[in-house]
């Protein structure tokens, strides 16, 4: 069974790949506040698939964790981006 | 065929759809145009691909310490997914980045338009002044 944490693991890292890609290029901040949430999932799925191959529960506190900075961060900066931050750049 | 080599299949099956989905999210958020679609890829597919990953290690690992931890994660999720959304679709129409030439119909502007407020929150000066 260590082939399925393998691969996938590389479809994870493709997808986290694309979400950069995002993240670069994105025309507003708020595609790029998108992007970074994709990439935390992304981060918690492959923390998941690792304690899955290794069958260890350690990393699983970290999840947690993950998950719930992923939505405070998100929020914040949500709140924070108030109106036209990225337009007024000219961008 | 023993009982653990049949959740250990089913695990690996699991794990392997998330991972897809994931992977399917990733190239809806490369793809789509505007922020309210890429928003919708963002949510849908990364949190069902994020369950289904979540399901494949609870069956991996097989304790019930780890199982209603990953419970409470998805939990969490399930319910924190929508607000982050709702929070930057709410941040993208007042920024006016939607694309309102996709949309296939626009009730929030319908409704504000009705009510005579306009989208970033400020009251319009009262008629008659």
């Amino acid at each position: 069974m260590t082939i399925v944490p393998v691969a996938g693991l590389v479809a994870l890292a493709i997808a986290a790949a694309l979400a950069l890609i995002r993240l670069f290029r994105g025309p507003t901040n708020l595609d790029r506040i998108i992007a970074l949430d994709v990439m935390l999932v992304i981060l918690i799925s492959g923390i998941a698939m690792d304690a899955a191959g290794r069958r260890t529960t350690t990393s699983l506190p970290l999840l947690l964790v993950l998950g719930l900075v992923s939505f405070i961060g998100g929020v914040a900066i949500t709140r924070f981006m108030s109106h036209d931050s990225d337009r007024e750049e000219g961008r | 065929m023993s009982w653990p080599t049949v959740l250990d299949v089913v695990s690996g099956i699991l794990l392997l759809l998330g991972a897809l989905m994931c992977l399917a999210g990733a190239i809806g958020l490369l793809r789509f145009p505007d922020p309210l679609s890429r928003l919708h890829v963002a949510t849908k597919p990364q949190t069902f691909g994020l369950i289904l990953v979540l399901a494949g290690l609870a069956l991996t690992l097989r304790s019930w310490a780890s199982f209603t931890t990953l419970v409470f994660l998805t939990a969490t999720q399930f319910f924190t997914a929508p607000v982050a959304a709702h929070l930057v679709g709410r941040s993208a129409y007042r920024m006016g980045s939607v694309r309102t030439d996709l949309l296939v119909t626009d009730e929030l502007s319908d409704a504000l338009e009705r009510s005579g407020d306009n989208p970033d929150g400020t009251q319009p000066p009262p008629p008659g002044q």
